[in-house]
């Protein structure tokens, strides 16, 4: 019987031991500083969306190009235009004329 | 301010009033977290997660029973996530300590720490069923009558009585056989079985 009481008295000493350790006074401190971390970490997600709409932007901006080149192909001019484009010789001058003397 | 009040303010996006709310139970929370793992690095871990939980689902709270109810239960499942995960842990410590193999005898004051009387007492709490374990932690280390324990397990009062007085029996079959003269004897033999 003293045994039993023995035991009894030794769980609870036992029990009060841990029930008297109290946390760290810092504790909530901690977990304030943890929560704002979190927030934080969110609302750092708007830069990477931005990058990703940056580079989206880029991409439509270079296929967008690539498409407005493509519409120019030799197809696409009338012959009458092309032959706007060649200089007439006629309206060159003439190399021969720097090289007489008399034109020195 | 009541928790109801301060949990309002808490949702209307006053940040402050959560760490008033922290300050308020943390004694608590930890207690119990204690009379799960015995271990004041582990029990301030399992705080700050309870906490950290508690933030992000206080909207989830219907206030159809008290919040310090709702709070233990969350400490309760908490402690058991981490007691799960910290047997994984265990389980491969020792698998690694076993392929280190026995050139490695346990130093003098590491059996001495293992046969102490805390210890035996420890493993002799883990070692109870977990409802006898949670009827006698909440019991024992929170103070809570039958009847808060009984909302917090979802049992009756009667069963919450009996699971405390089969825990208590229980510890003392587990611990007779290490007393003596009044006092735990810390003898070769001295070895506690882990009924789980």
């Amino acid at each position: 019987m003293n045994g039993e009481r023995d035991i009894s008295t030794i769980i609870d000493s036992f029990i009060e031991t841990q029930r008297n350790l109290s946390p760290n006074p810092f504790l909530a401190t901690r977990v304030m500083a943890s929560i704002n971390v979190e927030n934080r970490n969110q609302a750092s997600l708007f830069p990477a969306w931005q990058g990703i709409a940056m580079a989206f932007s880029l991409i439509v901006g270079i296929a967008a190009g690539m498409q407005l080149g493509s519409l120019y192909t030799p197809d696409t001019i009338r012959n009458e235009d092309a032959t706007v484009l060649f200089i007439s010789d006629d309206k060159m001058e003439h190399f021969m004329f720097y090289q007489q003397k008399a034109n020195e | 301010m009541l928790d109801f009040e301060l949990i309002d303010s808490i949702l209307q996006g006053n940040q402050n009033d959560f760490e008033r709310l922290i300050r308020l139970h943390q004694s608590s929370v930890f207690r119990i977290a204690i009379g799960f793992v015995h271990n004041k690095e582990d029990a301030e871990e399992i705080t700050q997660d309870v906490f950290l939980k508690v933030y992000h689902s206080l909207s989830t709270f219907k206030k159809k029973s008290a919040f310090s109810t709702w709070l233990y239960r969350l400490t309760v499942n908490t402690c058991y996530n981490f007691l799960r995960r910290k047997r994984k842990r265990l389980f491969w410590t020792d698998v690694a300590a076993f392929f280190q193999i026995a050139s490695k005898e346990p130093s003098v004051e590491a059996k001495m720490i293992e046969r102490s009387q805390h210890d035996l007492i420890r493993r002799a709490i883990d070692a109870l069923p977990l409802t006898q374990k949670l009827a006698f932690v909440l019991t024992k280390y929170e103070n809570l009558s039958q009847a808060q324990v009984a909302s917090i397990m979802k049992v009756t009062e009667g069963a919450v009585e009996q699971l405390v007085a089969r825990a208590k029996n229980n510890l003392k079959k587990k611990l007779r056989p290490a007393v003596g003269f009044g006092k735990i004897l810390l003898s070769k033999n001295e070895t506690i079985k882990d009924e789980r």
